[in-house]
């Protein structure tokens, strides 16, 4: 199930609550009432940007990771512009403990150096990009990058956190192992929410 | 509160200390109450504050990422604290997100707050706190706190104070009963030795002292007080001695004054009885001097009379010496010569012609003499009359001074005028007798006449003395107020300066050239010795005077 059925999901059960979600988190200027009923494909882009910002406030880098204070958060993405010029709009004008948030669409190309991947904070790989998925997690090795996809195999393939749809409403799976292992700290309150998983054997990310 | 200040002085010290006890431990309960009741508030706050920050911490990823469930739960935490019944996490937009309810019940109505801060409603505490993530205010946590625990608390608290209060009071009774005998022995102990000081008046007793407290020195000072009322005491008993010596020299040395003062007194007395000798005697020198008047009076009139008697006399001499009776003689004679032809001679004789004519002449001649002789004789009889009365009067006035009898006072007068006829008819003085209707008065006669004539005598010559015509005297007798009867002589004479009104009944006063001024002053004293009165007026000189005789009806009882 992706993001993309979110809108019939939402609007058998728990629609309301996912708008709600998006107007205090994401769209706060935005008015009940201009929330069309219909959710499409653009609005489930704009909950999965929203939830990326998010978690950069439950997350804690190791101070390296920072050239200064005024250093911003960089959230990379990569996949299609559209998504990231969704997220540019959602992290206009916001800050995440006090830095600003820069959104840049990354490149991954084998073979080639990934300084570009591992100077992001935030690191969101589309499901477009899942075969590369595996290459691209190995390439960043233990970066303290914040890695986010979809799906919980996401998670489960050496990911950090997966996101997915469950009975209506948007859940995430979190990779205790790869976080920890990217010297990133999750908030308790984050992890209370989410839903732990552990990397499989065969893709766990090795040394 | 009047009861309160008949009361002993130990049940005083008593209830003054268990209220001073009652007093204190009641504001000591109360102020402790006031203070726990607000300091349960205030820590309320505080903790819930604290309780629901922490939520507010806790609830940021629940609420950010959508999951009512995990808030609710840790909403559930709460349980552990009994008194908050109810918690709920709104959206920013006041959406409800996660609830909570203690007793499953739904709360009646939406809390009153919407903005961070708390309120106290009824007896609950509504806190209301903003959830904030990474400086974004992302919702809103409220806490219902039921303080009714923390009042209960207060009230279990309260009601052991008053316990404790009432057990305070009860040891405060019973120590401060116990205890204020050594306070009220020695106060007792002086009240009582005052009490018999007072009584018995022995100075001597002296009060027991139990300690160096301000009782002590109470007690002290009132021994010391008692010692100088003894020394003042004696002092004034040798005072007292003393002053009863001086009080006997002193009454000696009054007693001796007295004395002389009587001799004195005495010797006063007997100059005063010498003093009314004199007055007596010259008061009998001024009646007699009044008799003397009256004689004198008498006289002139006897004399007046005497005179128109002895020219009665001497004219009826005159008129018998100068009698025709001679020329009957003549006829007689002529005609016993004639006897025999006394009817020739009468006839034919030219004297005896001529003698019948005569002898009818001469009888109508002596008959006319005859009566003049006997008018005269007749005017003779009526003087010696006259001077009989006279006389008779003067001894009805005479040597009867001092008797009273009823006298008609027109009588009086009738004598008086009487007295002066001649000099009236003299002189032309015309009488207007005016006399009111009355009983007659009981009074001494005598000296009624002797003022009489003196008031007469007066008005007379202050008539004479201003010459002129129309002279005339008014006696007016009149009854006065109070049983007195009023007798006045009014003339129309010089009458009487203002200066001479006040002198004219003083002793050897007089205006008259031969007047010894005897006369008013005796007629005035004998006025008084009567119970009467002598009064004097005028309208000044030349308008006459009115002299008032006023004098009760009845004798006074006591005269003089």
């Amino acid at each position: 199930m992706t993001l993309a059925h979110v809108q019939e999901r939402s609007m058998r059960r728990g629609h309301i609550k996912l708008v709600l979600l998006i107007a205090a988190g994401v769209m706060p200027l935005l008015s009940r009432t201009a929330i069309p009923q219909v959710i499409d494909q653009g609005k489930a882009a704009k909950v999965k940007a929203a939830y990326i910002y998010n978690f950069g406030k439950f997350v804690t880098w190791p101070d390296t990771a920072f050239q200064d204070e005024s250093a911003p958060v960089v959230i990379g993405v990569i996949g299609s512009q559209s998504f990231v010029d969704i997220l540019d709009d959602t992290v206009r004008g916001k800050t995440v403990r006090g830095r600003k948030l820069l959104v840049k669409r990354v490149k991954f190309e084998k073979g080639k150096r990934v300084d570009g991947l591992r100077s992001c904070h935030i690191l969101y790989i589309s499901p477009s990009e899942r075969d590369r998925e595996h290459t691209i997690l190995r390439a960043l090795d233990k970066a303290s990058v914040l890695t986010v996809g979809d799906e919980e195999s996401f998670a489960t393939n050496g990911g950090m956190i997966g996101l997915a749809l469950r009975e209506g409403r948007v859940v995430f799976y979190v990779n205790r192992e790869a976080v920890k292992d990217a010297e990133l700290k999750l908030s308790a309150k984050l992890l209370k929410l989410a839903r732990l998983v552990r990397s499989h054997k065969r893709s766990k990310v090795s040394t | 509160m009047l009861w309160f200040r008949d009361l002993s002085f130990g049940t005083k010290i008593v209830l003054y200390s268990t209220l001073a006890s009652a007093v204190a431990l009641c504001l000591v309960v109360g102020s402790t109450s006031v203070f726990h009741a607000i300091d349960h508030r205030r820590v309320a706050v505080r903790t819930l504050t604290v309780q629901a920050d922490v939520l507010a911490v806790n609830s940021t990823a629940a609420l950010t990422f959508d999951d009512p469930t995990a808030a609710e739960e840790s909403l559930r935490g709460l349980e552990a604290e009994p008194y908050i019944v109810h918690a709920c996490i709104h959206h920013k937009n006041g959406e409800p997100f996660a609830d909570y309810r203690r007793d499953g019940k739904r709360e009646p109505r939406p809390y009153m707050l919407e903005e961070p801060g708390h309120c106290f409603e009824g007896n609950s505490l509504i806190m209301v706190r903003p959830i904030v993530l990474d400086g974004e205010r992302i919702g809103t946590i409220h806490i219902k706190y039921e303080l009714t625990a923390v009042y209960a608390h207060l009230k279990r608290q309260c009601v052991i104070a008053g316990v404790v209060m009432l057990l305070s009071m009860g040891v405060a009774f019973l120590l401060s009963a116990k205890l204020q005998g050594t306070l009220v022995r020695p106060v007792t102990e002086l009240a009582t030795i005052a009490k018999t000081i007072s009584e018995e008046k022995d100075y001597s007793v002296r009060a027991v002292r139990y300690g160096q407290d301000e009782l002590g020195r109470l007690t002290d000072a009132f021994n010391e007080m008692l010692e100088q009322i003894q020394d003042r005491d004696t002092a004034l008993q040798r005072a007292r001695e003393g002053l009863e010596v001086r009080v006997r020299e002193r009454t000696a040395q009054l007693t001796k004054a007295n004395q002389s003062l009587q001799v004195e007194i005495a010797e006063r007395k007997q100059a005063e009885q010498k003093l009314e000798e004199l007055h007596r005697q010259l008061l009998d020198a001024s009646r007699q001097a009044g008799m003397a008047e009256i004689a004198s009076g008498v006289l002139h009139n006897v004399g007046n009379v005497l005179t128109s008697a002895s020219v009665s006399v001497w004219l009826a001499a005159e008129k018998t010496r100068k009698s025709r009776v001679s020329g009957l003689a003549k006829a007689t004679e002529l005609m016993s010569q004639h006897a025999d032809d006394l009817g020739t001679f009468i006839t034919a004789d030219e004297k005896g012609k001529q003698l019948p004519a005569y002898l009818t002449k001469l009888a109508e001649h002596l008959t006319a003499e005859q009566a003049a002789i006997l008018e005269e004789l007749a005017s003779l009889q009526d003087n010696i009359e006259h001077i009989k009365s006279i006389i008779s009067m003067q001894q009805s006035y005479a040597g009867i001074a001092g008797v009273v009898e009823p006298v008609t006072i027109s009588d009086v007068l009738g004598d008086v005028l009487k007295m002066n006829a001649a000099s009236f008819e003299r002189h032309r003085i015309q009488v207007v007798q005016d006399y009111g209707e009355m009983p007659p008065p009981v009074l001494d006669k005598h000296k009624l006449l002797q003022i009489l004539v003196n008031m007469i005598k007066n008005a007379k010559y202050a008539m004479i003395d201003r010459g002129g015509q129309d002279k005339r005297l008014t006696l007016r007798v009149r009854p006065g107020e109070e049983d007195r009867l009023q007798i006045k002589v009014i003339d129309n004479g010089v009458g009487i300066s203002e200066d001479n009104l006040t002198r004219i009944f003083a002793s050897g006063f007089t205006t008259k050239k031969d007047g010894h001024g005897f006369g008013l002053h005796s007629s005035a004293l004998m006025a008084t010795e009567m119970g009467g009165s002598l009064t004097g007026s005028s309208d000044g000189l030349g308008k006459g005077a009115t002299f008032t005789l006023e004098l009760p009806v009845q004798p006074a009882e006591v005269s003089r």
